[in-house]
């Protein structure tokens, strides 16, 4: 969650007012980084994983599962077992941060994983042994676990210690959850309360409820019973107000004056302006940053190298995100969705109305089609110069002939069409980074993350050292949370130019925890040993990100991918069009010149829309490989030894079953097991008693190391 | 393009990649046919090693020129196709390199051959050394000794210093390493093996042997037969080369990226 600075954040009418200072000193500093470490080469793979967790207390008398608030006491004591270990001169096993959430923990490798294939094999056991060691932090009601939406969280009486929400007053104004959920450090609610104030009004999500046999239709929520004072009375003034403009002036009628019987009050959505019938509504930040998510970031050898796996493994994002989809319930109801991406995406838009398109701009600067959580919308490029490699020659003098007289190396593959989307990006930020030697595709990357203002800003923090502090830089990129990150180095360490995976859920287990974490690296070694090219179209991409959203849309969705990913099938002869040796093909595609077929452009980057079960598995009938196949062919083509092979296999084949519906992915589960539960009513609420039972069937799976019916 | 009638006179015998000298007068004893870096050209597949083999047999014949040389150290002229100087390799720093060669042997394996695959390999990688030399031989009990002379060559490399490991496949029993551990001066430390067919289980009498020997098992994914007689003979007559023509050894190489574990290169001679 970005870094933790300390010190004493501004109100959000002081903040904004230094909006462009730390603009101005973070593309400074970014252009310090930049000249000084852009040929930075030969870094070697190191790579690690975040994963999220909530703490439950248990109530065993009552038979509740409630969020457990204590869990920032267990952060304390993690940190400090991190402290003396690294003090009494030990390789600490795992560190641990803070969460938005203040029931949430975070954990990642002490050190960072290395880069052989038999380092791939000690993810699991250090997820695991993450595990166990939080769990020893914790009272003995207490349990951690690692589910993407908590099922309950914002209903009455989900936290422990349970405190009353405060509509009208403090950093969310949510009806649904208290401030006390945040997590207490500065930093958290200052960013919640000046997300809301830049917007001008609370966060609204809405998620379409799913419809059940006994779901009326349409669905218009019952107030729940600890709401029913508050909108019994007339909306607090900045309740009303806090909701968005456009769905205000239909539901006046009820708010002002009315005395409502709070035995037979209307529904949520007639009371509140931004709640929309046949939706799961919810209203601050708490939703979606209080999920949890799984996080993968590696280095690579270079700043090119980076730029290329941001790119490639940008097309991947949505077919992970549907993979690993694991978020079928939100505020007590089974969603209509399986993912938490959107929820998020919702829970931290601070774009004006303006800026959303439902007025015309006359105070904010742009139209941004996005909130500042959301899908990438620039491809980076690997850059100019780049030849493949990551040796000095690369950038010194690329090799005689020019860089195409090598077989192609990655570089050639992106093309500027790639980038269709309408991107707003500061044209004066833009011309900065030129005039500073940056290239165009990565000026326009950092001009278009910096449209958006620092929410957070320390008092103590304003004035920096650019050349030693990238604080301000950081500000500005931390806070855009997106499908990939591209980190820059920090100024002052030994830590190269690194891509963050971004997009997948968390599981419930450490075996697929650990499957997917090691599925995205070994993927990252494919892309690069046999120079895949995925590129498509980014609406194509974003289209993807929409679709892998869907209920069980794993299974039934359809998903962009392109079909040709090997090297450049223009430079491959005749001969070989169907992939037959010896066969003379009369140009299939085009015309066949001198025993070379000239593929037309559209043809060879054309992609097709296939299931994730031919995108993982292959699909023969295209030729398509298949994800795992091309993963397969680079782990027998490295050739580890056979007890290696045998594990990471292992894991291949989880993701293949879960691609093919042998397995079915957590959100799948999840869902089953509320509909098939004996007090679950089929009316797409899960009460507490159905949350207790699915807590203690989690738990009790130990280490969840084999789970029959959902990673085994 | 085709190469037929740039320097071949039929008939032709060859030696090196392909062998067996045929008639006599012929122009060239000798032709190496090198696929160059196939890592990344189009001719990847995930098919196997025999498909991958012969598309870039077939991506070479078609795309290199035949070019004369000298045989090192002889003066018997080789007609050489395709280039296997990889200047990929020469960027990187040789330590952070790890380069093996399997050495696929058809029928009669004599100690010129590991000769002429290490000469050739070690100039065209730039590098004097090599990390693991891998020998496929399809032993039975009873030939075993015909490997031997080879292998006492590949010894010979190793007190060298010019090649770190040694390796088997094709070795299809737990008896037939055990006597050929024997026999050897230095051990193979790697063994290719094959496992039950859509699993990755050893026979437990290997695995055992392993711990006890000290080598290291690993998976070998190429069929028997990686290159037949026939397919080479019938590729060469597509390309309108007009020659009979036997493999008398082929090599493959590899170079991976240890930092990093990328594959830099790969390629067949």
């Amino acid at each position: 969650m970005g870094l933790l600075s300390l010190g004493t954040p501004l109100p959000w009418d002081e903040a904004k007012n230094h909006a462009d200072h730390v603009r101005k000193h973070g593309i400074i500093q970014f252009l310090n980084i930049w000249r000084r470490l852009r040929n930075r080469r030969r870094d070697k793979l190191l790579w690690g994983d975040e994963v999220e967790y909530v703490v439950v207390s248990y109530n065993d008398g009552e038979k509740r599962a409630k969020l457990s608030l204590r869990a920032h006491d267990a952060l304390a004591k993690l940190q400090q077992i991190e402290i003396d270990d690294i003090a009494s001169g030990r390789i600490a096993d795992s560190s641990w941060k803070p969460e938005y959430g203040r029931y949430m923990l975070e954990g990642t490798p002490g050190v960072p994983y290395g880069s052989t294939l038999e380092d791939l094999l000690t993810v699991e056991d250090n997820m695991r042994r993450r595990r166990q060691l939080a769990q020893s932090c914790l009272k003995p009601n207490e349990a951690v676990f690692t589910f993407t939406s908590f099922p309950r969280l914002g209903t009455c009486n989900s936290l422990e210690p349970g405190t009353e929400p405060t509509p009208d007053t403090g950093a969310s104004c949510s009806l649904f959850i208290p401030d006390e959920a945040i997590n207490p450090h500065a930093r958290f609610p200052t960013l919640t309360a000046n997300i809301r104030l830049r917007r001008g009004s609370k966060v609204s999500i809405n998620m379409p409820i799913f419809h059940d046999t006994n779901t009326p239709k349409p669905w218009y929520e019952p107030v729940p019973p600890c709401l029913t004072r508050t909108l019994s009375q007339p909306l607090p003034a900045v309740l009303s107000h806090g909701c968005s403009d456009g769905t205000r002036a239909q539901k006046e009628e009820h708010l002002c004056n009315e005395s409502l019987n709070p035995k037979a009050l209307p529904s949520l959505q007639e009371l509140v302006p931004d709640a929309l019938a046949d939706h799961i509504y919810m209203d601050c930040m708490c939703f979606g940053m209080g999920c949890c998510c799984l996080q993968i970031t590696f280095q690579a050898c270079s700043v090119e190298e980076a730029r290329r796996l941001y790119d490639q493994l940008t097309v991947v994002t949505p077919v992970m995100l549907a993979l690993t989809a694991a978020a079928p319930i939100f505020r007590g109801y089974l969603a209509d969705v399986d993912v938490r991406w959107s929820v998020i995406a919702g829970s931290v838009d601070d774009r004006t109305a303006e800026e959303r398109g439902l007025q015309p701009l006359k105070n904010s600067r742009y139209r941004i089609p996005k909130s500042r959580y959301e899908s990438i919308s620039l491809y980076l490029s690997p850059g100019p110069n780049y030849s493949g490699g990551c040796s000095e020659t690369d950038v010194e003098s690329p090799p005689p002939g020019g860089v195409s007289s090598r077989p192609t190396r990655g570089g050639e593959f992106f093309k500027d069409k790639y980038n269709d989307l309408e991107v707003p990006f500061d044209k004066e930020i833009y011309r900065q980074l030129i005039d500073g030697g940056v290239d165009e595709h990565l000026a326009k990357h950092y001009a278009h993350l910096f449209i958006r203002d620092p929410l957070v800003i320390f008092q103590e923090l304003l004035e920096q050292d650019d050349t030693a502090s990238s604080d301000h830089f950081e500000n500005i990129q931390s806070t855009n949370w997106q499908t990939m990150r591209f980190k820059p180095p920090p100024p002052a360490s030994d830590i190269g130019w690194r891509v963050e995976f971004r997009s997948m859920e968390i599981q419930l287990t450490d075996k697929e925890n650990a499957a997917f974490a090691v599925f995205v690296v070994l993927l990252t070694r494919a892309i690069l040993s046999f120079d895949l090219n995925f590129y498509i179209p980014l609406s194509k991409v974003d289209e993807n990100m929409r679709r892998g959203h869907g209920r069980d849309a794993v299974l039934g969705e359809r998903f962009w991918f392109r079909r040709n990913v090997f090297g450049n099938p223009a430079k491959r002869p005749a001969e070989f069009q169907n992939g037959v040796p010896g066969s003379v093909v009369n140009g299939v595609n085009g015309t066949s010149v001198n025993g070379v077929a000239e593929v037309r452009e559209e043809d060879e980057d054309v992609c097709d829309e296939m299931t994730i079960d031919e995108i993982i598995n292959g699909k023969p009938s295209t030729s398509f490989p298949g994800l795992i196949p091309l993963v397969r062919a680079y782990l027998h083509t490295i050739s580890p030894p056979i007890s290696t092979l045998h594990r990471l296999e292992s894991y291949l084949e989880l993701i293949s079953k879960k691609a093919n519906g042998e397995l079915p992915t957590t959100a799948r589960w999840i869902r089953e097991f509320v509909r098939g539960h004996k007090g679950y009513k089929g009316d797409s609420k899960v009460s507490e008693e159905v949350l207790w039972d699915l807590c203690k069937v989690v738990e009790g799976w130990k280490d969840g190391r084999e789970v029959v019916g959902l990673n085994a | 393009m085709s190469v037929c009638d740039v320097q071949l006179q039929p008939p032709l015998a060859q030696r090196g990649k392909k062998s067996r000298p045929d008639e006599s007068g012929s122009a060239f004893q000798h032709v190496l046919l090198s696929t160059g870096n196939i890592a990344q050209t189009a001719t990847r597949t995930t098919t196997g090693s025999r498909d991958e083999l012969l598309q870039s047999l077939e991506h070479t014949l078609t795309s290199s020129t035949p070019i004369q040389l000298q045989e090192p150290n002889s003066n018997v002229p080789i007609l050489t196709i395709g280039n296997t100087t990889s200047s990929d390799i020469l960027a990187e720093d040789r330590t952070d390199l790890d380069i093996t060669i399997k050495l696929f042997i058809p029928s009669h394996p004599t100690p010129s051959h590991v000769h002429q695959t290490l000469t050739h390999l070690t100039t065209s990688l730039q590098t004097t050394t090599i990390d693991t030399v891998i020998v496929y031989w399809p032993a039975s009990s009873s030939s075993l000794l015909k490997l031997l002379p080879l292998w006492r060559e590949l010894e010979r490399y190793v007190k060298e210093g010019k090649i770190a490991n040694l390796g088997v496949s094709g070795f299809t029993g737990a008896d037939q390493l055990r006597a050929w551990n024997q026999l050897v001066e230095i051990k193979p430390t790697k063994v290719q093996v094959r496992t039950e067919a859509g699993t990755l289980r050893v026979a437990p009498e290997i695995m055992k042997l392993s711990l006890t020997e000290g080598f290291e098992l690993y998976l070998d994914t190429d069929p028997d037969d990686i290159l037949s007689h026939r397919t080479l003979q019938r590729v060469t007559d597509i390309h309108s080369l007009p020659v009979v023509i036997h493999p008398s050894w082929i090599a493959r190489y590899q170079v991976v990226v240890k930092t990093r574990q990328v594959l830099l290169s790969r390629g067949y001679v």
